[in-house]
């Protein structure tokens, strides 16, 4: 969106190593890369990510490039609709568990508000409504309790009757 | 012997690894954001195991819930109002939550049967109303393919949950339950709710006695709105055997929990107001 003609390249590398070139607008997505690039200035040298695997910043890239001219969020709160999740969003998060945690990680390092809201919100779509023993199942989660702990977190949450 | 298999047990979950293994506790965190700050939803994830009971019991979160569920009572009372490490936020929200929600029965609970195919139950087993020890309307349900319908009128505004209390009897096979919820205003319809539980969950607890079925989902109702909820029972009947019919020989109450006085209720409605307060 920021109309300048010419739109300097920002390159960039995964912990493997890979590079990977985007456009400004497109990496100032991120909230880091965007102070990072405001501090160094014009620069060749590639921003190492020691912190993202290939795949996934190339899924991340993905996600920028989608939404490169997205209003910048007012602030972090609002109005925003926390039920809804665009089409082209929710085909985007329709990834295996791994991946799903790794972008996680990825937005919440890069900075990406959006990118993290939506997949914790994938996360937490995946838990409504669900039981403790469906939760386990859906994330393939371990009972890690003894008997005991277990009879004292029944205990703790009596309020929340039988479900 | 058994200590061994408990230890085996919990050496393995000790080096199991999944999604919440590793993650970081802010991230925790926006997923319980996420999930809209329901209680259920964040009780049900402190059960889990330890790692999530840990992320769960964030004293500040209790404090946040406090806030959202009663913040009305909070702010009356000023000493306790205020977040200080020293309370407990997770026990005051549990004294709060007992104290602060009523009860709204069914008065009428309309059941009938949607195919009949041949068999018919006998009269008055199908739908009789009768009132138990613990005064709860209950009907009992001796059909293969059924429905309740249940409406909650003149109800004042608030924050409700429908919750359906029923004991289902010999379940012999896997059967398919539906619970639907719409609120009405006047004669529109404004909200859909639809639920269909995996069929594996009930037949588990049949025959285990009275169990309380949730729905997922937290209504918010305003003036003059009407709630009404549907429980449709599925089951394919074989006509050969009648020892094999499936018995979903239920009794049922319906009743809408909410969440006091209209008060928070306005202030409920007003987002804004919310995230000021969850921001503090």
């Amino acid at each position: 969106m920021t109309g300048a003609p010419e739109q300097r390249n920002v390159k960039l590398t995964s912990s493997e190593g890979t590079e990977f070139k985007v456009e400004r607008d497109v990496a100032e997505k991120s909230v880091l890369l965007k102070n990072m690039l405001e501090d160094v200035g014009e620069s060749d040298m590639a921003i190492p990510l020691p912190n993202v695997t290939g795949p996934i910043l190339q899924k991340v890239i993905e996600y920028c490039i989608h939404h490169r001219d997205d209003p910048v969020p007012a602030h972090d709160d609002d109005t925003k609709k926390t039920d809804d999740i665009d089409d082209w969003d929710a085909e985007f998060c329709k990834v295996d568990q791994g991946t799903l945690y790794e972008l996680i990680l990825a937005s919440n390092y890069l900075d990406i508000k959006p990118l993290l809201d939506l997949t914790c919100k994938t996360v937490a779509n995946m838990i409504k409504g669900k039981s403790p023993e469906e939760i386990r199942k859906t994330f393939n989660i371990a009972n890690d309790f003894t008997p005991e702990e277990e009879e004292q977190v029944r205990r703790e949450n009596e309020w929340c009757e039988g479900r | 012997m058994q200590k061994i298999i408990r230890s085996v047990k919990r050496w393995r979950s000790k080096h199991h690894v999944d999604v919440f293994t590793n993650i970081p506790h802010e991230i925790v965190l926006i997923i319980i954001k996420h999930l809209d700050y329901n209680a259920h939803d964040i009780a049900a994830l402190s059960r889990v195991n330890r790692k999530l009971r840990y992320h769960t019991k964030d004293n500040f979160l209790w404090y946040k819930l406090c806030l959202l569920y009663f913040p009305d009572h909070l702010s009356n009372k000023s000493n306790e109002s205020k977040f200080g490490q020293t309370k407990d936020w997770m026990k005051i929200f549990r004294k709060l939550y007992w104290k602060n929600h009523t009860i709204v029965f069914a008065e009428n609970i309309e059941a009938k049967e949607l195919v009949s195919c041949g068999w018919f139950p006998k009269f008055g087993q199908f739908s009789d109303i009768k009132t138990d020890h613990a005064h709860l309307k209950i009907v009992r349900a001796i059909q293969e393919s059924f429905e309740m319908d249940v409406k909650f009128e003149s109800i004042s505004p608030g924050i409700y949950e429908v919750v359906w209390e029923m004991n289902i009897y010999n379940l012999q096979k896997a059967q398919k339950f539906q619970f639907v919820t719409k609120i009405f205003h006047k004669n529109y319809d404004l909200k859909e709710y639809s639920h269909n539980p995996p069929p594996e969950a009930f037949k588990k607890i049949s025959d285990k006695g009275w169990f309380k079925y949730r729905a997922p989902k937290r209504i918010i109702i305003d003036k003059d709105q009407i709630i009404s909820t549907k429980f449709i029972g599925h089951a394919k009947m074989c006509f050969s055997n009648p020892q094999e019919w499936p018995a979903p020989m239920a009794l049922y109450c319906v009743y809408l929990k909410r969440y006091k006085n209209d008060i928070d209720y306005n202030k409920v409605q007003r987002k804004g107001f919310i995230n000021r307060l969850l921001r503090r």
